[in-house]
């Protein structure tokens, strides 16, 4: 065995002074990182996880400066530490001041990110702080600064924390892009990652270091520490009175409040804004004596706001916090020992990392109570329960070529030194994301940025990117500059509005299609208040306290989540059992009187059977489909048959799905008979029936609207500004219009249809699950009444639609209703 | 003089063409009247670095010129947004437009977003007011500017309106609209590249509806 170097010394002697025992498996990893190996570690929060990387750069410090790393001061940046929520940056800042105090160490720790001053910035853009703990974002923000290179040329390691939550998004393209830039800058860079358990740990590592770095000499070190977790769940005591649909779920608020009331610290996580607003209010009005022990935290409130409850809940003066996935992350609340979970988490690793959230301690047990919103979700309980026995995570696919960041990045590198095309590809062909860019897609984005594309022509007056006689690509308008600038990021959003009393203090900001529903004096909640609209200037709603309970909940942006396959997979299982009578556990005793209803009215269906079921209404012939495969599947499945289904005849369909099946809905009759013999669920065709039915659904158009903010294609206008930039606005499903009219092979588009079928339609899944339902007998049943897996389904109103028909023709039929429209 | 599609009107003893070109034409005044081109608006986006193809503006001076070829009109009414910002090459070729049609008379009703002065407008052959008086109409761009106090029954654009309608099966279909209230008719945007407003109608008010086509009367 190698003999301790000094800094490990050092660093072995502060672990002592602390009380603090070394697990082995942040030994392992400085010995890996002092090797010179890159790689991730698989830890979970609240383990060390951040010692276990922040101790072999200070162990490299000291052994390279033995006598005087102790004095030495500006020492330019060396430490990048990237982290998926602002929110965490301070509690990283703090732990790692500690150590650096400690031991004496003058380093400087700096946090950029968008909530830091504007003085701060511009400190650290003449001195940056020897670490620095900033976003993915914010690294763009640097990369799209004049002379950026100088903040990079002491750069020595890049720590990626929490890669999992960036894994398989748009950020996370943003990660590898950052990371293919420095590594070219610091060809020795050290890369780390940090992720907490998922199904694709192997790849997320080729991801994280890209091509030319993922070898041999990288390393996956596990952690290896397992918690004990305590599902319970909390179940209505009348099955009979319990709702068959709804996501709010207030139903079981008496059973929670003795929840509340027997533990020390609870968390109470709801699935929206709106959920947790609701929840806060009729928490307070069942349970007065909780004023000024409860808050409210979601990712819309003000940042203040937030510190004071995250700092209130360190402090351990809260009874309870309703929150959102704004509190799912890092930030350990050492006093929470219970954790609420309100209607479907959606995926057993989300919900394993919420129950996380308390007895945060190692070795404490975790306590999660599930709370289902309606009937069905009893059965998710049961398979949540079995769930968390097995070890199966969930895989986060890594999105490639996303052109929308691949432009965004672009224009970064053009907005601050340049850049020359040849470099720049060669780089990118080492990320995960763009390794299959081929020279023709890389030509069409260097057009696009510079003519603004093939259908645009040679318009002089277009100028975004420009190519100097250098053969440099540079944006030199400054407002290009400037509004580039302001729009860094791949977290699309609608207009907000900052919600702002009179005073000037602010609560937070609210989607402006919701404010501007409202009419002056109108009350609605937010941030836990009861508040009534004064006015509305420029970019804020002025608003007072407002007493009342006729108010408004915002209903926040925002797609639903599906559940994820792994779920659907255990929920099908858990529903066999339950089928099958093969009880024992009381979440599906409890739901059974519910599927005996099923039974009654329809069937149950075993393993061997796909349900069909058609009824008709006042609003016309309904058929439902359930095949339990979670809502994106569904989305592409109903669009298929839909569009299957139209090709027979003139028809219109609205459609409507869930987790657990879809609903095709029209006026006419539905020929669902005759489909069946035409093998309308064969998976054959299945690539140009979808492609087919993508044309004519709204799908593309809605992922299309995220593409153009991040492309840059739409511009909100500066904060504080009159909102005079709105001839600047325009809808998005406009551009996709002309863009699909004058350059069909667009990459903007294509992208959007990709995304579609990667994100949504996920033609894998889909094609499994139409094999599946191959072998299956298809049960159809006439039903006279909307049975309970039915019912859910038909009640939500967020709905698609398919036609075949002439608009002529449908208007025509719309006319006999027309009374309704005259005031 | 009506083609399939079109729609025949009678009102206020005129007779109007409603089309689907979203232009109507007055027959006793062998006038065309439309209201909010916006042309120019592509390259407004495009100098600031939002890339929309001209090719949007080509079309909107394509329909004018097969309207224009069919109706044979002796004036043209532009109901105001003629222009959507300062100039750029879409003015160029607006004004090469114009010529082309030297000996029909070209109104032009100011509106919000046009930015030019009205000497740039009179300079190419279009005469601009505020409103323009035609009995038994008004003709202006945004008829919520319009004086109470006279007894013209106006004709007006900006608002860009639609109507939503509703059938079974939760169906809704939104198309834009001809619209004739008590005191005041909009015209629907004649530009392609333009949203639209959707319109509560009150009783007795008329409106009707514009597919790709056919014009269909809803109200």
């Amino acid at each position: 065995m190698k003999s301790k170097s000094l800094g490990q010394k050092i660093i072995s002697d502060w672990f002592f002074t602390k009380g603090w025992k070394t697990f082995p498996f942040q030994e392992e990893v400085w010995n890996a990182f002092l090797d010179g190996k890159k790689g991730l570690l698989n830890a979970p929060t609240g383990s060390g996880k951040t010692f276990a990387l922040w101790m072999p750069n200070l162990i490299k410090w000291i052994n390279e400066n033995p006598t005087d790393y102790k004095s030495k001061t500006n020492n330019g940046l060396k430490v990048l530490w990237v982290t998926p929520l602002r929110a965490l940056t301070k509690d990283i800042q703090n732990a790692l001041q500690l150590s650096l105090e400690d031991m004496n160490i003058p380093w400087e720790v700096g946090r950029r990110t968008g909530d830091v001053s504007q003085s701060i910035k511009q400190k650290q853009n003449k001195r940056m702080p020897e670490v620095l703990i900033t976003t993915p974002e914010s690294i763009h923000i640097l990369l799209a600064q004049k002379k950026y290179q100088r903040h990079f040329k002491n750069l020595d390691s890049i720590i990626i924390d929490e890669w999992h939550e960036l894994l398989g998004s748009k950020r996370g393209i943003q990660v590898e892009l950052g990371i293919s830039r420095l590594k070219a800058l610091r060809p020795k860079l050290s890369i780390w990652g940090i992720s907490a358990t998922i199904g694709n740990l192997e790849q997320a590592l080729e991801v994280l270091l890209g091509s030319d770095h993922y070898s041999e000499n990288s390393v996956i070190v596990h952690a290896n520490i397992k918690k004990n977790i305590d599902v319970h769940s909390v179940l209505p005591d009348k099955i009979e009175n319990f709702p068959w649909h709804g996501h709010l779920g207030l139903n079981l608020l008496p059973k929670i409040l003795p929840i509340i009331d027997k533990n020390k610290s609870t968390l109470i996580f709801t699935n929206t804004r709106g959920q947790s607003e609701v929840w806060f209010q009729r928490i307070l009005d069942a349970h007065p004596d909780l004023a000024g022990t409860l808050a409210i935290h979601h990712g819309s409130l003000d940042r203040s706001v937030r510190d004071w409850v995250e700092n209130s809940l360190h402090e351990g003066i809260l009874k309870a916090v309703v929150c959102t996935s704004s509190l799912d992350l890092g930030v350990d609340f050492s006093p929470v020992d219970t954790v609420i979970q309100i209607g479907s988490p959606k995926g057993v690793a989300r919900f394993l990392q919420r129950a996380g959230r308390s007895g945060h301690q190692p070795g404490a047990t975790s306590t999660i109570y599930f709370v289902p919103t309606h009937a069905l979700e009893l059965i998710e309980a049961a398979a949540l329960k079995t769930a968390i026995d097995e070890s199966e995570m969930e895989s986060k696919e890594p999105i490639l070529k996303s052109i929308d960041v691949l432009v965004q990045y672009l224009v970064t590198l053009a907005v601050s030194d340049g850049f020359m095309p040849d470099v720049i590809f060669s780089e990118l062909k080492t990320t995960f994301a763009y390794q299959s860019l081929s020279d023709k897609e890389w030509d069409w984005v260097l057009t696009f940025i510079t003519t603004g594309g093939k259908s645009l022509g040679n318009y002089p007056e277009y100028s975004k990117v420009i190519i100097d006689e250098d053969g440099v690509y540079r944006v030199i308008d400054r407002k290009i500059a400037q509004r580039h600038r302001m729009s860094i990021g791949t977290i699309s959003s609608d207009s907000m509005l900052r919600v702002k009393y009179l005073t000037g203090r602010s609560l937070g900001s609210i989607e402006e299609t919701f404010l501007s529903g409202l009419k002056i004096g109108e009350k609605f909640w937010f941030a836990g208040r009861n508040l009534e609209l004064i006015q509305i200037k420029e970019n804020s709603a002025f608003v007072r306290r407002a007493k009342g309970t006729k108010s408004k909940v915002p209903s926040y942006m925002g797609g639903r989540m599906s559940l994820s396959s792994n779920m659907s997979k255990i929920l099908r299982r858990t529903m066999q059992e339950a089928i099958s009578g093969n009880t024992g556990m009381i979440e599906l005793e409890t739901i059974s009187p519910i599927l005996d209803i099923q039974k009654d009215w329809s069937i149950l269906p075993n393993e061997d059977q796909f349900l069909i079921e058609k009824s008709f209404s006042r609003e016309g012939c309904h058929v439902f489909f359930f095949p339990f495969e979670g809502r994106y599947v569904h989305e592409g499945m109903s669009s298929l048959i839909a569009h299957r289904i139209s090709k027979i005849l003139p028809i219109t369909l609205s459609i409507a799905m869930n987790d657990y099946g879809f609903e095709l809905l029209s006026d006419q009759d539905i020929p669902i008979e005759h489909a069946l013999e035409d093998n309308i669920l064969s998976p054959e065709n299945l690539i140009e029936d979808i492609q087919a039915s993508l044309n004519n659904s709204e799908l593309a158009k809605r992922r299309f609207w995220e593409i153009c903010q991040v492309a840059g294609l739409v511009f909100h206008g500066f904060p504080g500004e009159p909102r005079k930039s709105i001839h600047l606005r325009m809808s998005t499903s406009l551009l996709f219009d002309v863009f699909s009219e004058y350059e069909p092979d667009h990459l903007l588009i294509q992208q959007a249809y990709d995304e579609v079928l990667f994100f949504q339609l996920d033609e894998i899944r889909l094609r499994k699950a139409l094999m599946n339902i191959q072998k299956q007998e298809i049960i159809l049943n006439y039903t006279k009444r909307f049975t309970p897996f039915a019912f859910p389904i038909m009640v939500d109103r967020l709905r698609g639609k398919l036609s075949s028909e002439k608009l002529i023709d449908r208007i025509k039929k719309m006319q006999n209703q027309l009374d309704k429209y005259v005031k | 003089m009506k083609r399939i599609g079109d729609y025949l009107l009678s009102f206020k003893n005129q007779e109007l063409i409603l089309t689907p070109e979203k232009a109507l034409f007055w027959i006793n005044k062998k006038s065309l009247v439309l209201s909010d081109i916006h042309l120019g608006k592509s390259g407004h986006f495009r100098k600031s670095g939002i890339p929309i193809p001209t090719s949007v503006n080509d079309n909107n001076l394509e329909r004018l010129d097969s309207l224009i070829k069919f109706f044979d009109p002796v004036r043209i009414l532009f109901l105001g947004d003629l222009f959507h910002s300062d100039k750029n090459s879409e003015w160029e070729i607006f004004k090469t437009w114009r010529n082309k049609y030297s000996d029909i008379e070209m109104n032009l009703a100011i509106g919000n977003h046009d930015f030019h002065s009205p000497d740039e407008y009179e300079a190419i052959g279009l005469i601009c007011s505020k409103n323009i008086e035609s009995n038994p109409f008004l003709l202006l761009h945004d008829c919520q500017e319009i004086n109470t106090e006279n007894n013209f029954y106006s004709i007006s654009g900006h608002i860009h309106p639609s109507i939503r309608l509703t059938g079974k099966g939760k169906q809704t279909v939104r198309i834009p609209c001809f619209f004739f209230g008590a005191n005041n008719a909009v015209l629907p945007a004649f530009g392609n590249f333009t949203g639209t407003h959707s319109l509560t109608p009150k009783t007795n008010d008329l409106v009707f509806g514009i597919t790709n086509d056919q014009i269909i009367q809803i109200l």
